[in-house]
């Protein structure tokens, strides 16, 4: 991103940003000075667009509303406010949160799945989790630690080629996460930290560059893990059947349904060449450790 | 009184409504119409693709397709068990007479 901080919070408060986050392009706009720390401070190597004809898949904004007692902030696409609004501080995470749903939404060219996604040697590690087992973490730890990040919010799987498409954007870590990994990566770039969000306290990690260098590079599945994080537990893997693997990702889907038996058959496909695995965890180096004797594995 | 005295005749009228993906440890079933998914056991998917293929549509003739020779009644108490459970989810169909 060429703009400085400055001439950042100007666009963004007159006619917007154009931000390439691949695989899509954002149109963003917020008079919220919050909104312009976060981005430059997260998105500093995107590529930002100009000119006449830029196309944009989501014109997002996320603006102040104001109450008698209070301001929060709302988020919209294309006028439409799907949300219920937030507090003024927590409008840069509203953003991300609001960029999530417009993919989940509406991107049914592929199958979402709520997972974080790596990869590593050219195979793709996918994470599927509820919210609090630990997998933004494990995440945010694996990509310090080399391995590519796809993302952290969900696996767009091409239901044709079965192949992963990238879309790298912060990592969003919550509560006591947040300080591991900055004990973790002292220099590591976060964004404004938002405090009594439903989630807790919530900051966003930079992601890795070459995350974004090679966000355009889809990647086959090698492997599912249900990662839960257990505090000081010992690590225990197990093989997970993979009948159970194939109804917990697909209750993981966002959209599975949306491509009926296609969408099936490609969830199973990739289950059925997957390694699949639950592993437990209370310590982040032991379960590095682990992920890093299986990316040794041969393919 | 059990399905096999009352002489039920179970069928899956939606047979093609169904993709499975069988593994060793069991399988799933998708239905094509509600969009859900069924984890089975082993023996559970072989039951249900021999009444979804019509190869069997009770108790007894599910122990015969899937060669059970002299059946115990608690096996045929199993199978019964699986059916009413299959008809439960959707699966199949099962009339009495």
């Amino acid at each position: 991103m060429a703009l400085s901080p400055a001439e950042l919070a100007h666009r963004l408060r007159t006619d917007g940003v154009f931000l390439r986050i691949p695989p899509f392009v954002m149109h963003i706009r917020s008079p919220i000075p919050v909104v312009a720390q976060g981005l430059h401070a997260l998105y500093p190597d995107h590529e930002v667009l100009t000119g006449e004809d830029v196309f944009a898949d989501f014109h997002v904004t996320v603006k102040p509303k104001r109450h008698l007692l209070k301001t929060v902030c709302v988020f919209e696409m294309d006028g439409f406010q799907p949300f219920t609004p937030l507090a003024y501080g927590e409008a840069f995470a509203f953003l991300e949160w609001g960029m999530n749903w417009c993919v989940t939404s509406y991107c049914h060219t592929w199958i979402t799945v709520h997972s974080a996604v790596l990869e590593r040697g050219g195979r793709v590690l996918i994470l599927p989790a509820p919210p609090g087992s630990g997998k933004s973490t494990l995440c945010a730890a694996l990509m310090l630690s080399g391995w590519r990040l796809l993302s952290d919010e969900m696996a767009l799987l091409d239901p044709v080629s079965g192949l992963v498409t990238p879309s790298p954007r912060p990592v969003s870590l919550k509560n006591e996460s947040i300080e591991v990994i900055r004990g973790r990566a002292p220099t590591a770039s976060f964004g404004p930290v938002a405090r009594d969000t439903m989630k807790g306290t919530v900051a966003h990690m930079r992601i890795s560059a070459d995350s974004l260098a090679r966000a355009d590079h889809c990647a086959r599945p090698a492997w599912v893990v249900f990662p839960q994080f257990k505090k000081e537990a010992p690590l225990t893997v197990q093989e997970r059947p993979k009948p159970s693997a194939l109804v917990e990702l697909a209750s993981n889907s966002f959209n599975h349904h949306v491509h009926g038996r296609t969408g099936f058959q490609a969830l199973a496909a990739l289950v059925d060449e997957c390694g699949c695995h639950d592993l437990q965890y209370g310590h982040l180096d032991e379960a590095i450790a682990w992920f890093e004797a299986l990316a040794a594995t041969p393919a | 009184m059990t399905l096999a005295q009352v002489q039920v005749n179970c069928g899956c009228s939606r047979a093609d409504h169904f993709a499975i993906q069988h593994w060793p440890d069991g399988v799933v079933v998708y239905d094509d119409t509600s969009g859900s998914l069924h984890a089975l056991t082993p023996v559970a998917g072989e039951a249900f693709s021999l009444i979804q293929t019509r190869q069997a549509s009770d108790a007894r003739s599910l122990a015969q397709a899937m060669g059970l020779v002299e059946p115990a009644a608690e096996e045929l108490d199993m199978l019964e068990s699986l059916l009413v459970q299959f008809e439960s989810m959707g699966l199949i169909e099962c009339t009495q007479g």
